[in-house]
């Protein structure tokens, strides 16, 4: 195969050829089949090219759509429309008519109309009944088209009506998760001004310590939650080395089980264990206040801490059960 | 793979629609329609528009399957170039092949492979076949056949897009289309 004529194949099969080279390769695919085995083989290799493009299905109302459309035609194809044929009447033949029309003596012309007669009633009727055939062929069609856009347009209103409870199911979720979200926002925002009020409280009582004379003789700590359950935990710890007594306010610490204490140490880098400074319960509130006085001498009070432990006491802290701790 | 089963079933398929066979049409519909529908919406980028081709393509094919010609290649590939040069009519229509072209272009190299969405009307291992055959042309041929088949541009604008003379274009898409249909071979005979 030449290598122009196989060219123009390509492009004949891509829609690349202008109107006149279409017009001649369309003449001469007629006369050469070896041309035409070509346009095959381009044909086929554009259903590669096909093939790459993503592949998405169609709208799936189409399908429905179409088959009604195809049934449509073919039931308005079993009807012929045209040429419209009309029966002899039964007491004469076509033959005698159709040599009356070709020929005949007008002095006859009166009888041979007579003649007719039947033949036009007959012609008129046929007439007719195509009409009406034709008719009832166009309203069946019609009836049909109708019945597919109904079908198409009764998906499309499911389709929509789908849309619209979705979107109002959407809208209930979204409104009970915003009631929801502004009733957590209230909590924490009294959370907040519960905190706010607490530290104010305490910020006030450093305030009049501070405001005592022997403040710079007193060692204040805060020590900071260390339960992942009570976050809010807190506790402050005066102290005064030189008398060797302090005070440990303590609010938000959770109610201890029957048979436990909370048990205070400070701890001293000169000692190798924390000496204890007492044992508490919280009341409801989590709140205490409580003066303490270490059981042994404290060198240096580096760090306060609290642990939870057996009732009245451990001679050493259970450091897995610690509380809050600070210095 | 010996497909020539499924040609004769298409070819078959089209003969009974032919004869207003609606099962037929049914089936040629289920097999093809997820691909001619791809064609037109790579082309048109508008889902109603490329639902339009499709729609055009199955009237046409209900009215034109009787003149159906075999020899000229199989019916979805019939069915496809049908499907492409209505959804490129469509496109010229709408004037906007030149903005396409260079959407083309840009995306034309490297090569991407699409399974969007897996089709049910096609083999998967056929789809893979094709598209391995696609990724298998030279870059330039494949550039130029990508560019011919989807973006509706002349010769000489797909000559100007790429910078090549017309000649050189020319040999690209025959030899590209060539190579695809060799690459096809095993699944096509």
């Amino acid at each position: 195969m030449d290598d122009s004529l196989s060219e123009n194949a390509a492009l004949y099969v891509l829609g690349l050829l202008t109107g006149d080279e279409q017009a001649a390769f369309e003449r001469a695919l007629q006369e050469d089949p070896a041309l035409a085995a070509e346009v095959r083989t381009m044909t086929e290799g554009t259903l590669a090219l096909a093939a790459s493009a993503p592949q998405v299905a169609p709208p799936p109302d189409l399908r429905a759509q179409l088959l009604a459309a195809f049934q449509t035609e073919t039931d308005a194809g079993q009807v012929p429309a045209a040429p419209l044929t009309v029966l002899p009447p039964p007491s004469h033949g076509l033959k005698k008519t159709s040599d009356s029309r070709s020929g005949g003596s007008p002095p006859q012309a009166a009888p041979r109309l007579l003649h007719l007669l039947p033949w036009a009633a007959a012609a008129v009727l046929g007439v007719m009944f195509a009409q009406q055939k034709q008719e009832l062929t166009s309203t069946r069609a019609e009836s049909s088209k109708i019945k597919a856009d109904n079908v198409s347009l009764t998906e499309r209103e499911r389709h929509y009506l789908d849309a619209i409870r979705i979107s109002e199911a959407a809208k209930a979720e979204a409104s009970t998760s915003l009631a929801s979200t502004r009733e957590a926002l209230e909590k924490a925002k009294a959370g907040l001004e519960d905190l706010n009020g607490r530290h104010s409280t305490l910020v006030a009582e450093l305030n009049a310590l501070r405001q005592d004379s022997q403040l710079d003789k007193t060692r204040i700590a805060v020590l900071g939650s260390l339960l992942e359950n009570s976050p809010k935990a807190v506790a402050v710890s005066l102290w005064r080395q030189e008398t060797q007594q302090g005070l440990l306010v303590v609010e938000n610490l959770p109610a201890l089980p029957p048979g436990r204490d909370y048990q205070l140490w400070v701890i001293d880098p000169s000692r190798k264990i924390p000496v204890s400074a007492g044992v508490f319960k919280v009341d409801v509130d989590g709140k205490v206040r409580l003066e303490f006085k270490p059981v042994a001498p404290v060198r240096e009070a580096s760090k306060f801490a609290v642990t939870v432990e057996r009732e009245g006491g451990s001679p050493t802290p259970d450091l897995k059960q610690l509380v809050v701790i600070g210095g | 793979m010996k497909p020539t089963d499924a040609e004769h079933d298409d070819t078959d398929l089209v003969r009974r629609v032919a004869l207003r066979d609606a099962e037929a049409f049914t089936i040629l519909y289920d097999r093809h329609s997820t691909l001619l529908y791809s064609v037109a919406l790579k082309i048109l980028a508008d889902p109603e528009e490329a639902r339009d081709v499709l729609q055009q393509v199955f009237l046409t094919l209900h009215e034109k399957a009787a003149v159906y010609n075999p020899a000229l290649g199989r019916p979805v590939a019939w069915l496809s170039v049908m499907a492409r040069n209505k959804a490129i009519d469509r496109c010229r229509s709408l004037k906007r092949q030149r903005e396409y072209a260079e959407r083309i272009r840009q995306e034309t190299p490297p090569f991407e492979h699409s399974s969007e969405n897996p089709t049910e009307t096609h083999n998967r291992d056929e789809l893979d076949y094709l598209h391995a055959a696609v990724a298998q042309l030279p870059d330039e041929q494949r550039q130029a056949l990508t560019l011919a088949y989807f973006s509706g541009l002349t010769q000489q604008e797909i000559s100007d897009t790429l910078s090549q003379p017309l000649g050189t274009v020319k040999a690209r898409i025959r030899r590209g289309l060539i190579k695809l249909r060799e690459s096809l071979g095993q699944l096509l005979d």
